[in-house]
């Protein structure tokens, strides 16, 4: 069916309810396009003699051509064929009504002439209720065959009408101003966007050209204020060009304003006049840049030709502004993932119909193509906006794009929606689509405000989509795998690592640098200051909206069956095994390199011990809270579930080890000594929940109070006993391509953890296992028939996988069990025609922990495939011979190796090294992969830059040098990646190396190195941040001190991906200081207040911890000068437009910092300090000081300083002249003056405070005691810090002045 | 008035102060409770090191039964009542270190009244200890610090 056969028009209503059951059977009530209200309160019109109706019950409306019913929070709900309906709903004839007791049966009266088609009548819905009915599944063939068969009158869905309407509307006018829709082309344009006006309009295509040039040299105001005024009436201006028109207007008003810093007076009438026009012409409620004029009716095609061409890569900017790399990128990497995005379009709509239809094997495959879409943009397309600096040509620098780009989008009048990644219509689509019910978060909010302002088919087709509920028609399907497709679909939209996931980690790598540089208002309406941390607040919005998103769907997991359990090597207590999984029906896919996340559960054993600890039976009642509520949902059998068996809540939870919140709240209800020692050692992760209960059950502690808690106390067993949470294995089998209905098994390989707790005065010696690793391969207790369901998930790593072309090599580094992934990495080569060479790198103890041996050696025998055995323990060297029966590994006398010795052999060095440099260096460009323990990935590393000194030219420095840089190109370039074990490295107490806080403070420069505290331990981040994917800027923002929270914020703690890279990097733990309960007493606001030494030193580590991220903020921000800023802008130079980014920064330094690291702050840190160390200091002294220092000759000459640099600039701009000539204007020197004091300044302050928290890390407990004094001291000399400060750039200047 | 801001806490402070040693029984704890009248007991070892300090407010609680321990045994408050005199009697076996409260807030002999008025009123404390080197030296209740810079004592 198309459009162009058809005749469109609004279908007319009617349509009649007629009583079916209940005391006024027979009464029929007429519907017309008047809404109706079904009640019983006098006045409705269908009132019912029901006391189980509500006064109000339930409305049908006439919307878009269906009739729409929508409870009206009835108390006992309203019901479409046994199903109670939570949203509008759309009716179909026959369908049943239920309102209390009694029920209706809609009919349509009167066929809607929206198509010239007669509706089979085969077609017809089943009557019976739905308590009895079962929905066909796999349809029947005998039915009508629906693939060419024209969907039936009346049964045209609202989003297939409007899609119609849409493709034939604008096909008639010739032009797509209504909005660009259609299924061809989704959202994207079907034409591409013209590149040029009609010539009458030179003047304004002219200036598109010189954009860039005029940022540039600031001559941009100045320049339009001249550009002659053009009509744009329709008289003038054809509708083909009105879009063109629209964009390069909107942009020229918006660069107008956000050229410079201060606002102007106003837009010149030459922009605005015209720009008006546009506006009512498009139909827009005023004058907007909208996502459409900056994104997807701006680029152009390099080569049109090119398969699949619109990609990011064969694209420019049709309109650039400063048109450097980072505009680009950001840009078309938008317009690249709509165009990822069409096929969504149609499979919606096809999705819905194929809900209408009862047809379950269509949904399927339209709820494939949506999945397909998303994973294709969020693998591929998201991830081409790079922030690491080592990607080449994708880099998107944040401090860039927060200067010099993101400021031109943002909305300068009120009311006005601006073009942010939210005015993206694939996220409102995919929004209705999977039936999102409120959007009450502020960024809800925004999405519903941006649509207002949307072209008409876009606002008409994103209504028609939520009118049709393709999620309730799979709730109320008993289809097993197509819930599962559903959901597949559902995680590629919402999932944390689905497209939402990945695009909100990505929003937020940007945003945060963004707001530290200085900026201070976003797209999306944020504004905020420093010390605001508008970044969170930005992260938690995007959370709340997620939530939102989210609310009214329960969690999911797929459940299967265990199949299989054969033992791939056993040797006393530790074996290493494969688990198949039998998924068939689920609808799961996975690709090679995906892994599998299962929810674990306790074995027997420890469940009994934990119970004979708590004293209790296992029968007792628990009553469950919203967190173990959720996570139980995932158990099969078990959702919705609000009272959980004591011995079912064990099983399902999380008693070893210890978590250090469980310690903590055991710690707080016992008081007991012991366990406090355990906290502060950090070693309660040494200990489980049954022998820690043992050890307060001996002090006094009834075990049983934490079993009798109700479930909103501290001690409540739900607190006490955290639900489990999914584990990751990696997948060894592969999937068929192309299955609809999903993989049929999973194959994992896993190895039993085991680990040694030690004899300590905190913890006993034992041996510990694994939860998860046990609950899946322990078959000498539970045979795999009586294992029971498996909650799991597949979960696709961002990097991780094949190459997309199959014929670059590839090399991969197995650890012992790390050769999990890399079978099917191997298989899936087997199969592929043109798979390039593939090297596996196996280090192992012995040859019997070979693990695949022989499925190895039928691999290689057919060549591409290429082995390289290392045995740490087993003197023998391998080789690779054909004899009678194929090709086997024999081993010969020869020599134990590591992994690093095994890299490092001649033949293997050669081979590496060619295999390393990319096809542009002369190598073979392959791509490397590392699966193993933390120590083994180190040991990888370390072998691959062997490798690459060994093959430098120069001298040891510069060989160092030459192999780290191509270890962040490889890594930057996405070809070196990394799957490391999240293994037990062991407690904090056993970690002997310790560090102070000071010292951690000065590691946040290229001369100490990046150190940073996470969660108690420290790790060096040196190398490390040149190889994060959210790259070195954003881990430079929090060296140096404690980035916990930041940490947590973006999830990365229960990342495994990141978590378990983060161990390659620790080098030890922060050292505790021991302030046992030393107080004092301060003047505070109230008057005499308790301060405690544990709160002084909470205040000054608090303090070092704000100056040193300052420090780091005022790095990054001064970045901006070895960073290209406009078009063809050598990277040193400073171009005008350049300057007054810097100027912005000395402006923020003089006005905000300082006034926020000299106010309130300081003057707490003062009153604190001195109430404690002496009773005889004026609590305002250093506010006095501070003044003092403030209204100085020497403050007041660097405050006029500051000013009379945005003078000097307008003069050099004036001049044409560039700004960093000493000829021309002191300007350029005063400039680096400012940074370098600027610089000293923070560095100078972080050394103060420092000298404050080394008394408490020397003293402890003795701090006020023996080093009273000193403390004061550093306190009383921060002042000076701001003194030195004015003084030195006094006399900088002077010296320049000379 | 010139020697108001010279208020020391030892100068307040009551000396002979109702003591007991920290391998006490909760039996002997409830006695001296019940001779000397005051709300904490000082908890020291056999050479007056300072230890901790034991409330009856902690002790009586874990005498009074929790609503399953009364519904087990017939849930009337008159079972409840009995829970509570049987949950006593069996508490005075047992000895006093799990109920004590180690390194409480305490203060110097030399600091100054205002001081500890503020920690008395701010933290909510009815007794405070006062600890020289280690050693239990005395204890500063309000009604001691009223008695001194209100009254005339």
């Amino acid at each position: 069916m198309t459009a162009q056969e058809t005749v469109v028009s609004q279908p007319r209503a009617g349509g009649v309810l007629r009583i079916k059951e209940g005391s006024q059977a027979g009464a029929t009530f007429p519907l017309s396009e008047e809404p109706v209200i079904i009640g019983r309160e006098q006045g409705v019109a269908i009132l019912l003699d029901d006391e189980e109706s509500s006064r109000r019950h339930a409305q049908i409306s006439w919307e878009v051509g269906q009739f729409i019913i929508t409870d009206m929070g009835s108390t006992n709900g309203t019901f479409v064929n046994g199903t109670k309906i939570a949203a509008p709903h759309m009716l179909r004839p026959d369908d049943e009504i239920m309102v209390g007791k009694t029920t209706l049966v809609f009919q349509v009266t009167e066929t809607p002439v929206t198509f010239a088609v007669e509706a089979p009548a085969t077609e017809a819905p089943a009557t019976e209720p739905a308590e009895t009915e079962e929905f066909v599944a796999e349809a029947p063939q005998a039915e009508a065959p629906k693939a060419e068969a024209p969907a039936p009158a009346g049964d045209v869905i609202p989003s297939r009408l409007v899609l119609s309407t849409a493709e034939e509307t604008n096909q008639r006018l010739g032009h797509e101003n209504l909005g660009f829709l259609s299924d061809s082309h989704g959202f994207m344009p079907i034409r591409p966007p013209r590149l040029e006006l009609p010539p009458a309009y030179q003047a304004w295509d002219v200036m598109v050209e010189r954009l860039p040039e005029l940022y540039r040299t600031l001559t941009l105001r100045q320049t339009f204020d001249e550009m002659p005024e053009l009509s744009a009436a329709s008289s003038d201006l054809p509708d083909e060009y009105l879009l063109r028109a629209s964009a390069l207007l909107s942009i020229f008003a918006h660069a107008y304003y956000r050229v410079e810093p201060d606002p102007p007076a106003a837009i010149p009438d030459c922009i605005q006049r015209p720009r008006a026009e546009v506006t009512r012409r498009l139909g827009r409620p005023g004058p907007v840049l909208s996502y459409i004029d900056l994104i997807v009716y701006n680029w152009k095609l390099i080569d049109p030709n090119r398969d699949d061409p619109v990609r990011v890569e064969n694209m420019r900017l049709l309109i650039p502004t400063v048109d450097n790399v980072v505009e680009r990128i950001f840009y078309l990497g938008q317009v690249e993932i709509l165009s990822q995005l069409n096929p969504i379009i149609g499979a919606v709509v096809r999705a819905q119909e194929a809900a209408h239809q009862n047809d379950v094997e269509a949904l399927k495959v339209e709820l494939r193509i949506v999945t397909d879409s998303l994973h294709n943009a969020t693998y591929d397309s998201l991830m081409k906006i790079k922030l690491n600096p080592h990607s080449g040509p994708y880099f998107v620098d944040p401090v860039v794009w927060a200067k010099a780009v993101g400021p031109l989008a943002v909305s300068y009048e009120e009311g006005v929606p601006g073009p942010s990644g939210i005015a993206s219509p694939i996220f409102h689509l995919l929004d209705e689509f999977f039936g999102r019910r409120t959007y009450d978060t502020k960024l809800g909010h925004e999405m519903t405000f941006v649509r207002d302002w949307y072209p008409q088919h876009w606002k008409d087709f994103l209504e028609a989509v939520g009118q049709v509920s393709v999620p309730d028609y799979v709730a109320n399907h008993r289809n097993k795998t197509l819930k599962g497709i559903f959901q597949e679909t559902r995680q590629a939209y919402m999932a944390d690592t689905g497209f939402l996931g990945r695009h909100r980690l990505k929003v937020y790598g940007y945003l945060e640098t963004a707001f530290k540089v200085g900026r201070s208002v976003t797209i999306g309406s944020f504004s905020g200051k420093f010390k605001d941390r508008a970044w969170n607040e930005v992260a938690t919005q995007l959370d709340n909206s997620r939530a939102e998103r989210q609310s009214g769907f329960p969690q999911f997991s797929h459940y299967a069956n265990v199949k299989q359990v054969n033992t791939t090597r056993a040797e006393g207590d530790e074996w290493v095994k494969q688990v198949v999984l039998d998924v068939a029906g689920t609808g799961i896919r996975y690709q090679p390199g995906d892994r599998c996340a299962i929810l674990p559960e306790n074995a027997g054993g420890l469940v009994e011990k934990t119970l004979h600890a708590l004293r209790a039976r296992g029968n007792e009642p628990i009553r469950l809270n919203a967190e173990w509520r959720e996570a139980v949902g995932l158990r099969e059998g078990y959702e919705a579930t609000e009272t959980l068996p004591l011995r079912t809540l064990l099983t399902f939870g999380r008693i070893r080890p210890v978590d250090r919140p469980v310690a903590k709240a055991l710690h707080s209800i016992s008081h007991n000594e012991t366990l406090g020692r355990i906290i502060e050692a950090r070693a309660e992760d040494q200990w489980e929940l049954w022998d820690l209960l043992g050890v307060l059950n001996e002090a006094g502690f009834d075990p049983k109070r934490l079993w009798k808690a109700h479930p909103g106390e501290r001690e409540s067993m739900c607190w006490i006993v955290p639900p489990e949470s999914f584990r990751m294995y990696s997948i060894s089998s592969v999937m068929k391509d192309g299955q609809l209905e999903g993989a049929s098994e999973i194959r994992l390989t896993i190895g039993r953890l085991r680990y040694q707790t030690s004899e300590t005065d905190v913890s006993t010696p034992s041996q510990r296992l694994g939860t998860a690793s046990n609950f899946l391969g322990d078959t000498s207790t539970v045979s795999p028939e009586d294992m029971g369901r498996v909650s799991l998930r597949a979960v696709h790593p961002p990097r991780f996988s094949l190459p997309q072309d199959e014929r670059s090599p590839i090399v991969m580094f197995a650890g012992g069990t790390g050769i999990a992934p890399f079978l099917s990495f191997i298989h899936a080569r087997a199969q592929q025609e043109d798979a390039g060479e593939s090297w596996l790198f196996y280090a192992t103890r012995t040859r019997a922990d070979f693990y695949f041996q022989e499925e190895l050696e039928q691999i290689a025998s057919k060549g591409r495939l290429h082995v390289r055995p290392a045995f740490s323990r087993d003197d023998v060297d391998t080789k690779f011979e054909s004899n009678g029966d194929g090709a086997h590994f024999v081993f010969e006398p020869g020599q134990k190796r590591y992994i690093g010795d095994e890299m490092l052999r001649e033949e293997n060095a050669g081979l590496l090294w060619d295999l390393l440099r990319s096809k542009e260096e002369g190598g073979q460009g392959a791509y490397f992969y590392v699966c193993g323990r933390t120590g083994f990935a180190v040991a990888v590393a370390d072998g691959i830059q062997a490798v690459m000194r060994r093959f430098s030219e120069g001298s040891e420095q510069e060989k160092e040098r030459a192999a780290k840089e191509m270890l962040h190109r490889l890594v930057g370039e996405d070809r070196y990646m990394q799957d490391i074990f999240t293994t037990y490295t062991g407690s904090q107490m056993q970690q002997q190396q310790t560090y102070d806080a000071s010292e951690v403070a000065l590691h946040n420069d290229e001369g100490n190195g990046y150190w940073m505290i996470v969660s108690g331990r420290v790790y060096d981040l040196t190398e490390f941040a040149h190889m994060h994917p959210g790259g070195l800027k954003i881990i430079h923002e929090y060296t140096g001190m404690d980035a916990t929270d930041a940490y947590q914020k973006i999830l990365h703690h229960v990342n495994p991906e990141v978590d378990s890279m983060l161990g390659m990097y620790e080098i030890g733990a922060i050292r505790r200081l021991d302030l046992g309960m030393e107080w004092g007493v301060a003047v505070g606001p109230d008057g005499l207040q308790v301060i405690t030494l544990a709160d002084a030193f909470r205040l000054w580590m608090r303090f070092l911890h704000f100056v040193v991220e300052l420090e780091n903020s005022l790095r990054n921000d001064f970045s901006i000068l070895q960073e290209p800023t406009t078009r063809d802008e050598a990277p040193t130079s400073r171009s005008p437009f350049k300057t007054q980014l810097v100027l912005q920064s000395y402006q923020r330094f003089a006005k905000q910092y300082v006034a926020d690291l000299m106010g309130e702050s300081l003057e707490t840190l003062w009153a604190i300090t001195s109430g404690l160390c002496a009773q005889d200091e004026d609590v305002r002294w250093i506010r006095q000081e501070v003044a003092a220092i403030q209204q100085s000759e020497e403050a007041q000459t660097v405050e006029r300083l500051t000013d009379n640099l945005a003078g000097l600039l307008e003069t050099v701009v004036q001049q044409n002249a560039d700004p960093a000539d000493p000829a021309v204007s002191p300007l350029g020197a005063y400039c680096d003056l400012l940074e370098v004091e600027d610089k000293r300044f923070m560095h100078e302050m972080k050394l103060a405070l420092r000298a404050g928290v080394q008394v408490f890390e020397e003293l402890e407990r003795e701090t006020i005691s023996q080093g009273g004094d000193r403390l004061l001291n550093a306190c009383r000399a921060i002042p000076g810090v701001l003194k030195a400060y004015y003084a030195r750039v006094i006399s900088g200047v002077q010296a320049l002045d000379k | 008035m010139e020697n108001v801001q010279e208020v020391k806490v030892r100068e307040i402070m009551t000396v002979r102060t109702a003591k007991i040693r920290h391998e006490a029984s909760l039996h002997q704890a409830a006695e001296l409770l019940a001779l000397t009248r005051v709300s904490d007991l000082m908890v020291v070892d056999g050479e007056d090191n300072f230890f901790g300090v034991l409330s009856e407010g902690d002790i009586l609680r874990s005498a009074l039964p929790d609503v399953d321990e009364i519904l087990a045994e017939g849930g009337s408050l008159e079972t409840a009542f009995d829970i509570f005199v049987k949950k006593g009697k069996n508490l005075s076996e047992l000895p006093i270190t799990p109920l004590v409260i180690r390194e409480p807030i305490s203060v110097d002999p030399e600091d100054h009244v205002a001081k500890a008025t503020t920690v008395l009123l701010e933290k909510q404390i009815h007794l405070l200890p006062v600890v020289k080197d280690g050693k239990l030296v005395g204890t500063v209740s309000r009604a001691d610090v009223c008695g001194a810079v209100v009254g005339t004592i």
